[in-house]
């Protein structure tokens, strides 16, 4: 007990000592969790839209016009047995006319005048986007069009390359910020602790003449450091909801078209104590960079 | 017993401590003595594991402290009280939280901090002081605060270096004194000095240091 409680009367004793390091410490993490949580919720958000234009691309087979109902089974059975396909639909040459008329509007009386219906029946095939591996959409594309149903498939590679190239791009750029910051944090948290370390470099050394370990001498300023992070988390969480009700979400309201009927969304409870556990973690590894280097000095 | 076997400290090249044999029984009172630079303090900053040697063999109770790992010698330094003439106080503190501060450290309760550290400022004399600052205490009154606390946890060695190297010589008497009532009770002094008319008063067993060599006097 007596030890505890000398552990944290020491991390508290630090902030109320010097307050001023502290205060300008604390404020320096909000800001830079305030920018990692923004980029992490840009990312978050971005990620979801991406998900959901996944799942707009699709391949169209047709079949062949001489194909009969069993060959189209056939081939829907073998399509929806791919491994890289997610969902099939068949549409019917039928159904295709009408579809094709939705599509004319008001100028669908324009096919009022065919004798015969020319469009073929046809899959609508959405694959299963392996950013990783484009090969196995290559492959899948592959083995359709070895059907013998099937007479031609379209889909827009180059579109999906071309997005595909820019999720990478904004994958890695968001992620180099990331690590950026979190640098920035371990130099933060650490010369704040060494400045802490530096102004009781006497009772340290009293310390450890008498017989502290090096844990116990760590203790009050690794919480001091977890103390620090904590307060910054939920500084830069408060300030990024601030910006989310009164900036992000006004601005992205007006971009429907990207973010989709939900919006451009903020963090749910267990993301929150994730970041925060990070911004811990990075605190964490901070001290422990000073401590180490200066009991060992 | 603390037992030095061939012991060298060298620092770049230089030595500080050469062949070095040794032997301290358990409860004796030791003068450690030489001019400066002898290599008085480095013998002391082996012993509590500051510094380790070169070479050669150091044993407190037959445990070679020479070899030993970073992580005990926190264990070890519990059973060691070292003295220092800058005294080494903390003056946020006041006398009797420095005293206590050595048995917050290592974990005791609040009732056995209260008891012990009342008890030894009684043995020391500042019983009445506990509520000061060391600035505002004497030379003489620092030492005796920094002995209190060397030796509040009743280790069983106590190393001094230079403990009156800054007071009259009047409070060295005094502080003398208290080291000899501390090793009459049993534990083992070690004071190194400079002052050879110090140790002309006393009959304890005299370890004259010179570049680094025990030197028989």
């Amino acid at each position: 007990m007596g030890r505890l409680q000398y552990i944290l009367k020491g991390a508290m004793g630090h902030v109320r000592q010097s307050p001023v390091p502290v205060i300008l410490s604390v404020i320096t993490l909000s800001i830079s969790f305030l920018i990692l949580d923004s980029i992490l919720l840009f990312f978050l958000n971005f990620k979801g839209v991406t998900k959901k234009w996944d799942k707009s691309f699709v391949i169209v087979a047709y079949l062949k016009s001489d194909a009969t109902d069993e060959d189209g089974k056939k081939a829907f059975e073998i399509i929806n047995s791919m491994e890289s396909v997610q969902k099939t639909e068949f549409v019917n040459r039928e159904d295709a006319l009408k579809k094709f008329g939705q599509e004319f509007g008001e100028n669908s009386y324009l096919l009022e005048g065919l004798e015969e219906n020319p469009l073929p029946a046809y899959f609508i095939i959405t694959p299963e986007l392996d950013r990783d591996n484009m090969g196995k959409l290559d492959q899948m594309i592959e083995n359709i069009k070895k059907i013998d149903a099937i007479d031609d498939i379209q889909y827009e590679k180059d579109v999906v390359l071309k997005f595909i190239r820019a999720i990478s791009g904004i994958n890695i750029l968001f992620s180099t910020l990331g690590i950026f910051i979190l640098i920035a944090v371990l130099f933060i948290v650490s010369n704040t602790i060494r400045l802490s370390l530096f102004s009781r470099k006497d009772e340290i050394e009293i310390m450890t003449l008498v017989g502290a370990s090096d844990a116990f001498i760590s203790a009050p300023y690794i919480l001091e450091a977890v103390f620090q992070c904590f307060t910054g988390a939920v500084f830069s969480f408060i300030m990024l909801y601030l910006l989310y009700i009164y900036v992000f979400f006004p601005v992205t309201d007006s971009m429907l078209f990207i973010f989709g009927i939900h919006g451009f969304r903020f963090y749910n409870i267990e993301e929150i104590l994730y970041i925060t556990g990070i911004c811990i973690a990075a605190g964490l590894a901070g001290s422990y960079m000073s401590l180490r280097r200066f009991l060992r000095a | 017993m603390i037992q030095f076997f061939h012991v060298n400290k060298y620092f770049q090249n230089i030595p500080a401590l050469e062949a070095v044999n040794l032997r301290i029984e358990k409860g004796e009172f030791i003068f450690l003595t030489g001019p400066s630079g002898a290599g008085k303090s480095t013998l002391l900053r082996l012993l509590f594991c500051a510094d380790s040697p070169t070479s050669g063999q150091i044993l407190i109770d037959g445990r070679n402290i020479a070899r030993i790992t970073r992580k005990s010698i926190p264990y070890l330094r519990r059973n060691i009280g070292v003295v220092f003439q800058d005294f080494k106080l903390l003056h946020s503190l006041n006398v009797f939280d420095n005293v206590a501060f050595t048995l917050q450290v290592l974990g005791a309760g609040s009732s056995e901090i209260k008891r012990k550290t009342f008890s030894v400022l009684q043995a020391v004399g500042l019983q009445h002081k506990i509520n000061l600052y060391p600035r505002v205490l004497s030379g003489g009154e620092q030492q005796r605060v920094a002995i209190a606390r060397a030796i509040v946890n009743e280790p069983a060695i106590l190393l001094a270096d230079e403990p009156t190297g800054n007071l009259d010589m009047d409070l060295t008497y005094e502080i003398m004194s208290l080291f000899m009532r501390i090793n009459a009770r049993g534990t083992t002094v070690i004071i190194a000095t400079h002052n050879t008319e110090l140790i002309k008063n006393y009959n304890k067993r005299v370890v004259f240091l010179e570049k680094g060599r025990i030197i028989d006097k």
